[in-house]
């Protein structure tokens, strides 16, 4: 039947905030020329976020704005959002914003007949007027219900006065407080039934943390889940998961691991930019001094490198790894490394994100090193976490920022699990393990796995020298991997043999030449023996020939003397 | 602009409305009703309407309409709504620094304020 219907998929017009995170979770902003409900207990942040929505209008979006405010006067205000970097007093000037302080006192107050809120509508009016305003703030409406105990006819003038906004064309935002078990306390949500956002802040094994959820926004999809924000210095952030795309272009360019045995065993040329890199081991196996060899490395490279420590000090890294020839002061002089050090345990982990990501877009760096991520356990839990980790890892990798992630893993725990599970986040992941024999410990290190390129699966040995880390081989032995003094000593065996196996061929070399000799001798002595049997054979057959010869001439002249002896028988008378 | 006798200590009302709604009216009418009753010659009355000059209801505050203000005497005194109910508006007026020069406050029977 409808054969011709076009599947036209308009959306309805929306109104950017500008908020981190918010613009992405409402799928444009919100509703234009609408109003939007922001509710919230106590100190949720709901003024914070009204404020920036019109801050940022006025600065971002060129939309200026009216504040209608029914708790803090407009000094208060100023001074509660100056904090933020949001100066107040230089957009009223620039007539960018309108503060108006709506005073409501029910002390002061009698009712003494029917009355409406037409004043409320003039002013409004007017500010709108003053400075030509696209957005519109009233926080926090309800307060009109504490000063004024006409329930009735403030319901009604309220409804008048969500249809007027509508009319009037501008975007308003209206904040109000949760009561017990609905979302306001007075019930206004019937009337604003366009957006609906919930601020939530509670505190989860002593860590706050403040949630946004989108309950309703009727005309479009939606993020539905909740999604951690944090004011910031910044103002207001969210950073919702579901919003970042799987969409990062992989680089094929390379990275050295500053290490250049270790670029051997990755390919040869060493990690992919924009990989994730996760460096784990047991106490004492080195993994702060790779992390800071690779810094180390990128800084040579001219490139811009952020250390995040969540462990030590950074007087005490830069310490540490001077002993190990390391010397990373001249670069943080010039720039090229930030350091970054806190505890996980001062803030939530949201804050951490949001810290690590602005920190990160302010410095913009080639190269980030956290180390390590493991303690981030004491402020959440594991899937907490993972997801903490998941974001900052999409942020990276959306910069084409090279990650590496250093982690504590337990002695008992297999080497392949982390504590927080990770693991599919990451590229490439190296292991430093404590090879234990001969009554001695020593470093060794393998690469368990990395995307996208031929790896060695040899362990090698994994030293500290005063020119830093180096990677050596590895024998394995009957008993097993050899490292340490046991590899030494095998070098020295290997020498030994080496020279042992020299001086043996040198030994056969030399009987063999010997050997050679009086076979050389012998020949010549049979060689003359033979010519002088040949000789004697020689002389001898001469005589034989010369014998026969005189045999013959012995023949022949008795033949005659019997030829002539016969003429003379036969003379004789024949006898 | 009605105005009372000009004394120095005239009372200072000042009635806030919203252009010609009946309600405007009846306050007026209310307003004027009790000066007249127990104020007689000791007032001086303005009646503002904040449709026209919004900037003066914006100054004096004004979310509900009607309002009347009572600047002097003391304590400054806010009233909103039509005025009908006479007695509130004898109970929050009577609360003021000079109620002894005011004849009678009280409410005479045959004398009712207009309710609407």
């Amino acid at each position: 039947m409808a054969v011709g219907r076009q599947k036209s998929r308009r959306e309805i017009p929306k109104c950017p905030t500008g908020v981190t995170g918010l613009d992405q979770i409402t799928q444009g902003g919100l509703p234009q020329g609408r109003p939007t409900l922001i509710c919230g207990s106590a100190g949720c942040g709901k003024t914070v976020l009204a404020m920036e929505f019109l801050v940022r209008g006025a600065t971002e979006f060129n939309e200026p704005g009216v504040f209608m405010s029914f708790e803090e006067s407009d000094k208060e205000l100023t001074a509660n959002v100056g904090s933020m970097g949001f100066d107040l007093n230089a957009l009223c000037a620039r007539k960018k914003l309108y503060l108006d302080y709506v005073r409501v006192e029910r002390s002061e107050i009698e009712e003494t007949g029917e009355y409406d809120l037409e004043g409320l509508f003039i002013r409004l009016e007017s500010a709108i007027r003053r400075v030509g305003a696209k957005r519109v703030v009233l926080d926090t409406i309800e307060s009109l219900f504490s000063g004024f105990s006409n329930s009735s006819i403030l319901r009604a003038e309220l409804r008048r006065l969500f249809g007027w906004l509508k009319t009037r064309g501008v975007t308003a935002l209206i904040t109000a407080e949760t009561g017990d078990g609905k979302l306001t306390r007075y019930g206004i949500e019937e009337y604003v039934a366009d957006c609906v956002i919930l601020l939530d802040h509670r505190v989860e094994d002593q860590n706050s943390i403040r949630r946004l959820r989108v309950i309703k926004y009727r005309g479009t999809g939606h993020g539905t889940s909740e999604y951690p924000f944090l004011i910031g210095e910044t103002g207001f952030s969210v950073l919702p998961l579901s919003s970042l795309k799987l969409d990062h272009h992989a680089s094929t360019q390379r990275v050295s691991s500053g290490i250049p045995r270790l670029d051997a065993m990755l390919g040869g040329k060493g990690f992919f930019r924009g990989s994730s890199v996760l460096v784990s081991g047991g106490a004492g196996t080195g993994k702060t001094s790779m992390a800071a060899q690779f810094v180390d490395c990128a800084c040579r490279r001219g490139e811009r490198a952020l250390y995040i420590a969540s462990e030590q000090s950074v007087s005490e890294i830069l310490r540490n790894m001077r002993s190990i020839g390391l010397d990373l002061d001249p670069w943080i002089k010039r720039g090229l490394l930030s350091f970054h050090a806190a505890r996980p345990g001062t803030f939530g982990l949201e804050k951490h994100l949001i810290t690590v990501h602005d920190t990160t877009a302010a410095f913009n760096p080639h190269v980030v090193v956290i180390d390590p991520i493991s303690n981030f356990e004491s402020v959440g839990s594991s899937s907490q976490v993972k997801s903490m980790l998941s974001r900052l890892i999409d942020t990276f990798k959306s910069r084409q920022i090279t990650a590496m992630f250093t982690s504590l893993t337990n002695a008992d725990a297999a080497p392949e699990s982390t504590d927080v599970g990770v693991s599919s986040l990451i590229d490439t992941w190296l292991l430093l393990r404590n090879l234990e024999c001969n009554g001695e410990r020593n470093r060794g290190l393998y690469v368990l796995k990395s995307r996208g390129m031929a790896h060695s699966n040899q362990i090698r040995e994994f030293v500290l020298t005063n020119q830093g880390v180096k990677l050596l081989d590895v024998y394995v032995g009957a008993s097993g991997v050899l490292t340490g003094t046991a590899r030494l000593a095998q070098e020295a065996r290997e020498r030994a043999e080496a020279t042992e196996r020299k001086e043996r061929l040198q030994q056969k070399s030399a009987e063999l030449k010997s050997k050679r000799r009086e076979l050389e001798q012998q020949v010549g002595r049979l060689q003359s023996e033979f010519a002088a049997d040949q000789h004697r054979l020689q002389l001898d057959m001469q005589q034989m020939d010369s014998r026969e010869k005189q045999f013959v001439l012995d023949r022949v002249e008795m033949s005659r003397f019997r030829h002539a002896d016969t003429a003379s028988a036969h003379s004789n008378g024949g006898s | 602009m009605w105005e009372g006798r000009k004394r120095t200590d005239s009372w200072d009302l000042r009635l806030y409305v919203a252009d010609t709604s009946p309600r405007s009216l009846l306050a007026q009418e209310n307003v004027l009703a009790f000066c007249d009753r127990y104020l007689p010659g000791m007032y001086r009355l303005t009646i503002i309407d904040i449709v026209k000059r919004p900037a003066s209801a914006c100054r004096a505050g004004i979310v509900a309409t009607p309002t009347l203000i009572r600047t002097f005497p003391g304590p400054p005194k806010r009233l909103i709504g039509t005025l009908a109910d006479s007695e509130r508006v004898l109970g929050a007026l009577r609360d003021c620094t000079m109620a002894e020069e005011v004849t009678s406050w009280t409410i005479p029977d045959h004398a009712q304020t207009r309710n609407a």
